[in-house]
């Protein structure tokens, strides 16, 4: 803002009167807002205190709960790759070789960084590297 | 880099808030308001407001300040949706609301910093109105505060406040 102070006699504005598009302009971003703290904001919500239990669960090396958490998070918001990450992680660490297929196909499209590949590389079997199109070193 | 007509066009909602901020604290502490410019494409400011006498510093410190509390909380409420979406649960398409909020939230967050001008203004009062040393001390160290952050832009300081800010609710609420 460049404020400008004047000492005119004009007459001034009437307070708190706003020009008609402004104020239709904050009805809409208002209703806009109301509709996602009914419609979005909750089921956002849950889906990062499931990603968090996830991540505690992971963190205990409780696999069954972190892998159900993450599944949650993915009915929520499907395109987040960092769930899918953490989800194949947690489907390689539990041992279970029925859930490497799962695991794989979860990583299918995902861009890896170079942090992500090093924590899948600590739980996934080595066989499986060869599938994928990493530029990182393996191991 | 962006030159800064194109960034405030594509952040116009933060300046017209900005300057709204300016009005209605002018506005609540009875300050007459004689013109108001909200948003304009121009070299010398994108926009303004024109008021009557301050008679007071904390009057002056107010009306400064406004826009900081008013953009900053705006920030914080319309990026709810968009910051647990996309920075915290790491969606990558979404909902066109999600996607307006996000930058309605984010433009009026970059436009939370008083400019160098209206912190200038709350100086001039403070030395002009003889405040106490306190006052004037606090006037100097937020005016290079200000100066500083508005300096920062040049990377972005900006963006980086709006973004931090947006996820202060999800952090506090989990």
């Amino acid at each position: 803002m460049n404020e400008q102070v004047t000492t005119t006699t004009r007459k001034p504005l009437e307070p708190h009167r706003y020009p008609l598009q402004i104020v239709m302009a904050g009805g809409i971003v208002i209703v806009l807002f109301v509709y996602t703290l009914v419609f979005l904001v909750p089921k956002y919500r849950a889906a990062y205190q499931h990603m968090l239990a996830a991540d505690s669960a992971y963190a205990k090396k409780n696999f069954t709960i972190a892998k159900d958490e993450y599944k949650k998070v993915l009915e929520a918001v499907p395109s987040s790759e960092n769930t899918k990450i953490s989800l194949a992680k947690t489907l390689f660490a539990n041992n279970e070789q029925d859930d490497d297929v799962e695991a794989l196909l979860m990583l299918e499209n995902v861009e890896l960084g170079i942090v992500d590949w090093r924590e899948l590389q600590e739980v996934m079997p080595e066989n499986y590297e060869g599938l994928f199109n990493s530029n990182y070193p393996v191991k | 880099m962006i030159p800064g007509k194109l960034m405030s066009l594509i952040t116009f909602p933060g300046i017209v808030v900005h300057e709204i901020a300016h009005r209605l604290f002018a506005e609540l502490l009875g300050v007459p308001v004689y013109s108001i410019k909200y948003f304009q494409i121009n070299d010398k400011a994108s926009g303004y407001v024109e008021h009557g006498e301050i008679k007071s510093t904390w009057q002056a410190f107010w009306i400064c300040v406004g826009p900081f509390i008013i953009n900053s909380a705006l920030c914080i409420v319309l990026t709810l949706p968009f910051a647990y979406y996309f920075i915290l649960l790491d969606g990558k398409e979404s909902n066109l609301i999600v996607y307006v909020l996000g930058w309605l939230g984010l433009s009026i967050g970059m436009h939370a910093f008083p400019s160098n001008p209206d912190m200038k203004s709350f100086s001039h009062h403070a030395f002009k109105l003889r405040a106490n040393i306190l006052i004037k001390l606090v006037a100097l160290f937020l005016q290079a505060l200000v100066f500083l952050s508005n300096l920062l832009r040049i990377i972005w300081f900006d963006l980086v406040y709006a973004v931090g800010i947006s996820v202060i609710i999800p952090l506090i609420i989990q």
